[in-house]
């Protein structure tokens, strides 16, 4: 077992260096370097010349990268070519933000999927199932910036129940229920389309679940639903629903990014975003070997869990 | 009173068609402390009496009707509170597979304590004691293990005893067994035969034995009912229904089960005589030059192992499927491969077939070399010696007509130089076997079990080999359709002058259909002998143990005494 | 004994048909009549077909020039005179913008997912079947980039190619194939130990013989079931792509880029700008998904 989390660790390194030096190339696949394409209009070619100097890019390529990364490990990510500040300070900041609101979106999820799933899988046939599945038909397909949108208009602008803009109240208290006001909103346009599709799942794992062989045989015993429900479900759907939610926290932290666009999030979306139209190299390089870290050792978290859910690899052994 | 009572019991299901009605009205008597076997070919609806009983059939989609009574009370509409009360206390149920019937996810021993501590409110060490205190009884020795296990860590065998430990624990009146040993090696399944009657004998628990096996419902029941298409064709006692069926059906059935006279006698002499330590069983006759030209394969110290486990960082384990063995195959014999599940037969099968290279050893066939064919050696070779495989589900692919199968066999072996050429060859095949042309263009899930093994025969066939070598063909057939493919094959072998090497783990079939009998266990051929030599004294201990797990066909009481006589 | 057999056999043939070239054909007509069946599915066929229809005529069948502006007539609602669905916060008509920012989106999702399929059969296909460390590893690699936020990517092609539609292709490309290739990897897995495939191998089957006539048929159908569930998926991405300014760029028709301009006049009560191009994007995506079940139900043999 603990051989199994080792292997998991090790297997996440080379991930880790196969998407740096993607990063690293993609910074670099343009014509000339960086620093040129950001600021040859701006200045003269001898600043230029200094500047690259002082970036290092007059070296072999191999060499930037093995320095980036060794800057990268240390904590020194560089200077931001369109703001001349530490990305590090920049990027910390935001990718707070952006956690906060990811985790919030996380709660939703499997909340919202969890429960529409097991009413819809124990109701199956009745009018909430066929309701239910016509809600995720449907919402499913709606793109994250429209349920935003939509989730404005009605209950932001409309309605006036919710902030629909930023993280706290500019003029208010900035307490953490000023935040929580401000993050309902958001989290559940993230959240939205990850939810189907857990409650997807947990619907046709509740079905399957209920109609497995070993329920008929604790069902034969005689024993009452609640305990069945409470025992066997619950446990069996542990796993998978651990398995999806990791594997949506991608298509969540995507959901996170055009969320923090609609509702003017300041977390690291808009800053990768601004970065990229100003070709700010330092900034996006270090923004996305952050995220993909991030989401590395989530799915390492997430994969962890499981094989120690998992009962085959518990007692360590096959059949005696 | 009945223990239990059923009259005029009708279930329907509802399907794409509309509802369906799987059972017809159908009434069974069983008294309390006896035996009751429900037998029937699959698709006759036993299983699905079994769940009606306890109410177990799946909620939507189904009806039942009629009447179920249990100690007099009607089960049928009960609600699911009520019906609570019956389940496990009065009515205990095991079922087939029990690897699926355990929750993957919880230790045994949690699984067994789930309905003491809920019905009884024990704690948890008490419950504990008591689960150990049934494993104990239903024959487990490393009980504290088995407890601490997950479902998936313990044999076959073992789960089906907790199981029925699950099932006794709450001393039901009476215990439903659906299929209980079909999974099973017939070594297990004589020890958990023996452990249903021990129950029944011990606590007094009636028995409803529901199988399509014919030896199960001899040995362990004191009455039968016969099922088919839904319907009770015949209900009696055991002996006199076996003895003289009333219905043309069960005569059919009963008429294709494999059973003989030299399998019984070998069982009573057998059980009289020790095992000879003096003379140990020779596994092989000794070489013969003559025997080698004769020989239409002859395996000489082959062995194969696998590797299992590693993944990217590992090497995992090594694992012998066949250990050095020696095996030869005479022209135009019909030889029988038997042992467990385990004992590396399949492979042994595919080894010779050349399906699988092996780890060590040599294969001649007609004297030439071929254990390190490659290429066109390999393919010629292949024209002569082809293989049926188990599963003819599996073996045929669901999403080509059967028709572009047989061809592509017949392409790929550079049998047939056009396709115009393939297919009269296939069609030629589909006839020999009893099909037609008309079922070229018709995929596998179109055609029955039995069907599909004649496919698979066919495809064999195509090709003219000399020699077919069958992995457990029939294995997954109902009775009278295991019949009709073991006729099937001794024609063939008349007609064609085949040779086969037929693969099984069932003795009875196996002495049946073959010339010559091989044994195996753990990777070896502990003996090879000739059919009618089964009974001789000589036989080796792993032949002791599986002859004594055929369960013969006792069709009266006054048979067992003239052939005792004989 | 000969006799026996065959009475039982043809005890079980209901077959009246002799013909082979009959069977065939009418196999392929009960395909059909099962996709009429599924009106959801006929819908979604039907939706898509006009879709395609409509923006590749989109040059003749729009009554106005997306990018020519009408000052005068800015925000103005659905129903106005000759412009059927309102024009936009620069005054432009918001329906020939749809006709023709069609063309962008279908563009920019479907070859790219027709692309990926194709991809995503071959490296299913050879690293499902082959054994040891390297399939393994492959997917471990596949495994990750699937779960990857995949705007992450986006931003990174943007600014390396530029924004537009070779790096939105792109990254429908990089998001769809690991999806896809999973389904065909498990396709693929769950069939080579198949005893067909051992029997196709024991016949002296090629690798190449096996994997394209034996394991492609059973896999295929999977591959073309998701991928079209898929392509409705990739359209919705491809607009969010554009939303975030990705994509097309002004002032070029996008229904993505037609949502972003429209939230912005959303406070000011001027709703259809954004709903408009949204329902047509929600539409186009539930009829993929509609065909893509149907196809499921079709292109199973045990129909």
């Amino acid at each position: 077992m603990t051989r199994a989390i080792v292997y998991r660790f090790l297997q996440a390194i080379p991930i880790f260096l196969v998407v740096s030096v993607l990063v690293f190339l993609i910074a670099h696949a343009g014509d000339g370097d960086p620093v040129t394409n950001a600021l040859a209009s701006t200045l003269p070619q001898e600043s230029i010349d200094a500047i690259r100097k002082e970036y290092g890019l007059d070296q072999p390529v191999l060499v930037q990268y093995a320095l980036w990364l060794e800057h990268l490990m240390a904590g020194d990510w560089g200077t931001s070519l369109v703001l001349r500040t530490p990305v590090f300070e920049v990027l910390a900041r935001s990718f707070g933000n952006t956690l906060l609101l990811a985790a919030a979106a996380v709660a939703v999820c499997l909340a919202g999927g969890v429960a529409v799933g097991v009413l819809s899988g124990l109701k199956r046939g009745s009018w909430i199932d066929g309701a239910a599945m016509l809600v995720i038909q449907v919402g499913h397909n709606f793109p994250v910036f429209w349920s935003g949108l939509l989730l404005i208009w009605v209950f932001g602008v409309r309605l006036q129940w919710f902030p629909v803009s930023g993280m706290y109240d500019m003029r208010g208290d900035q307490d953490w229920l000023d935040l929580l006001h401000h993050l309902v909103l958001p989290a559940i346009a993230a959240a939205v389309i990850s939810m189907l599709i857990l409650a997807q799942l947990v619907r046709a794992q509740v079905i399957d679940i209920m109609g497995s062989d070993y329920l008929r045989t604790f069902r034969a015993q005689g024993l009452p639903r609640s305990l069945l429900l409470r025992r066997h479900l619950g446990r069996n759907l542990l796993s998978p629903v651990i398995n999806v939610t990791g594997l949506q926290v991608g298509y969540l932290l995507s959901g996170v990014i055009f969320v923090e666009n609609v509702f003017n999030w300041p977390g690291i979306g808009t800053q990768l975003y601004n970065a990229a139209a100003g070709k700010d190299y330092p900034m996006i390089q270090a923004g996305v070997m952050l995220v993909t870290g991030c989401f590395i050792a989530v799915n390492l978290a997430t994969d962890v869990a499981l094989d120690l859910l998992n009962p085959r690899l518990r007692n360590g052994g096959g059949p005696a | 009173m009945n223990l239990l009572s059923i009259r005029n019991l009708e279930v329907e299901f509802d399907g794409a068609g509309g509802p369906q009605r799987v059972i017809h009205g159908i009434g069974l008597d069983l008294g309390a402390g006896e035996v009751l076997a429900v037998v029937g070919e699959s698709g006759s609806g036993k299983s699905v009496t079994a769940a009606a009983i306890l109410g177990l059939l799946p909620e939507r989609d189904s009806r039942a009707r009629g009447s179920v009574r249990f100690e007099g009370r009607e089960l049928l509409g009960l609600p699911e509170a009520a019906l609570n009360g019956v389940r496990g206390t009065g009515i205990g149920i095991i079922f087939q597979n029990s690897l699926s019937s355990l929750d993957p996810s919880f230790r045994i021993g949690e699984q067994m304590t789930e309905g003491l501590r809920f019905r009884r409110r024990l704690d948890a060490a008490s419950a504990r004691a008591e689960a150990a205190r049934w494993l104990d009884r239903v024959g487990i020795r490393d009980v504290q293990r088995v407890l601490r296990a997950y479902p998936h860590e313990l044999s076959g065998g073992m789960r089906q005893r907790v199981m029925i430990a699950m099932a006794v624990m709450g001393r039901p009146k009476l215990l439903i067994a659906d299929e209980p040993t079909t999974a099973l090696d017939p070594t297990i399944q004589k020890q958990i035969l023996d452990l249903l009657r021990d129950i029944n004998r011990e606590e007094g628990t009636a028995l409803l034995v529901i199988t399509h096996d014919f030896g199960v419902v001899s040995y362990l029941s004191d009455r039968v009912a016969v099922m088919r298409a839904g319907v009770v064709v015949e209900q009696g006692a055991t002996r006199d229904v076996l003895a003289a069926p009333a219905h043309p059906y069960t005569a059919a059935l009963v008429r294709a089960v494999p059973d003989s006279a030299e399998i019984r006698r070998a069982q009573r002499q057998l059980a009289a005589a020790p095992v000879s330590a003096a003379t140990p069983a020779s596994p092989v006759a000794p070489a013969d030059a003559r025997d080698d030209a004769d020989a239409v394969l002859v395996l000489e110290q082959v062995s194969r192992s696998f590797r299992l486990g590693g993944g990217f960082w590992g090497k995992g384990t090594e694992v012998a499927a066949v250990r050095p063995t020696d095996l030869r195959i005479r022209r135009g014999e019909i030889l029988g491969l038997i042992g467990e599940s385990g004992s590396g037969k399949s492979t042994l099968a595919r080894l010779a077939a050349r399906l699988v290279d092996p780890s060590g050893g040599t294969i001649r066939a007609h004297g030439v070399d071929v254990t390190r064919l490659r290429g066109p050696a390999l393919k010629a070779f292949r024209r002569r010696v082809q293989f049926v495989f188990q599963d003819s589900g599996a073996s045929l692919n669901p999403r080509r007509q059967i028709g572009a199968q047989l061809a592509d066999a017949l392409t790929r072996l550079d049998v047939a130089a056009s396709a115009r050429a393939a297919r009269d060859l296939a069609v030629q095949a589909l006839e020999r076997v009893g099909l037609a042309a008309a079922h070229l263009e018709r995929y596998p899930h179109e055609f029955s079990g039995g069907q599909r093994q004649r496919i698979g025969i066919a495809r064999a066939l195509a090709a003219q080999p000399e020699f077919v070598i069958l992995d457990e063909p029939t294995s997954a057939l109902d009775v009278s359709i295991q019949a009709q493919v073991l006729d099937l094959l001794r024609e063939l072998r008349a007609e064609l002058n085949l040779t086969f090497l037929f693969i099984g783990h069932d003795l009875a079939v196996i002495e049946s259909l073959c010339d010559r009998v091989a044994v195996m266990e753990r990777g070896t051929i502990v003996e090879t002998f000739d059919a009618g030599a089964l009974h001789e004294h000589t036989r080796h201990p792993v032949t002791r143990r599986l002859l004594e797990a055929v369960l013969p066909l006792r069709r009266s009481a006054g048979e067992d005494r003239r052939s005792a006589a004989a | 004994m000969n006799h026996a057999v065959t009475t039982t056999v043809a005890a079980d043939d209901n077959d009246n048909d002799n013909d082979g070239q009959h069977a065939f054909r009418s196999a392929a007509r009960g395909r059909w009549h099962r996709l009429r069946a599924n009106r959801l599915a006929l819908l979604g066929l039907v939706v898509i077909v006009l879709a395609l229809a409509v923006s590749a005529a989109a040059p003749w069948l729009a009554p106005h020039d997306p990018n020519v502006a009408e000052p005068q007539l800015r925000l103005a609602p659905p129903g106005a005179p000759g412009y059927w669905l309102g024009l936009d916060a620069q005054g432009r008509d918001i329906f020939s913008r749809l006709l023709w920012g069609g063309r962008r989106a279908l563009l920019a999702s479907i070859p790219p997912v027709v692309a990926a399929v194709l991809l995503s059969l071959a490296l299913g296909l050879l690293a499902g079947y082959h054994r040891g460390r390297w399939p393994a590893l492959i997917m471990r690699v596949i495994d990750i980039l699937f779960a990857f936020p995949m705007v992450l990517l986006a931003i990174g092609l943007a600014t390396a190619l530029g924004p537009g539609i070779w790096a939105v292709a792109l990254t429908i490309v990089f998001s769809a194939t690991p999806y896809l290739t999973r389904v065909v990897y498990a396709g693929v897995r769950a069939e080579r130990d198949k005893e067909y495939v051992e029997a196709a191998r024991a016949c002296g089957a090629t690798t190449a013989d096996v994997l394209l006539r034996e394991i492609l048929p059973n896999v295929a159908t999977a591959a073309v079931v998701y991928g079209t569930t898929l392509a409705g998926g990739m359209i919705v991405f491809q607009a969010g792509l554009s939303f975030l300014g990705l994509g097309t760029q002004p002032p070029d028709a996008d229904w993505g880029r037609m949502v972003a301009e429209g939230a912005q006049v959303l406070v000011l009560g001027a709703a259809h700008v954004a709903t408009a191009p949204a329902l047509v994007i929600v539409a186009l995506a539930l009829a993929f998904n509609w065909l893509g079940n149907g196809l499921r139900d079709v292109l199973d043999p045990r129909g």
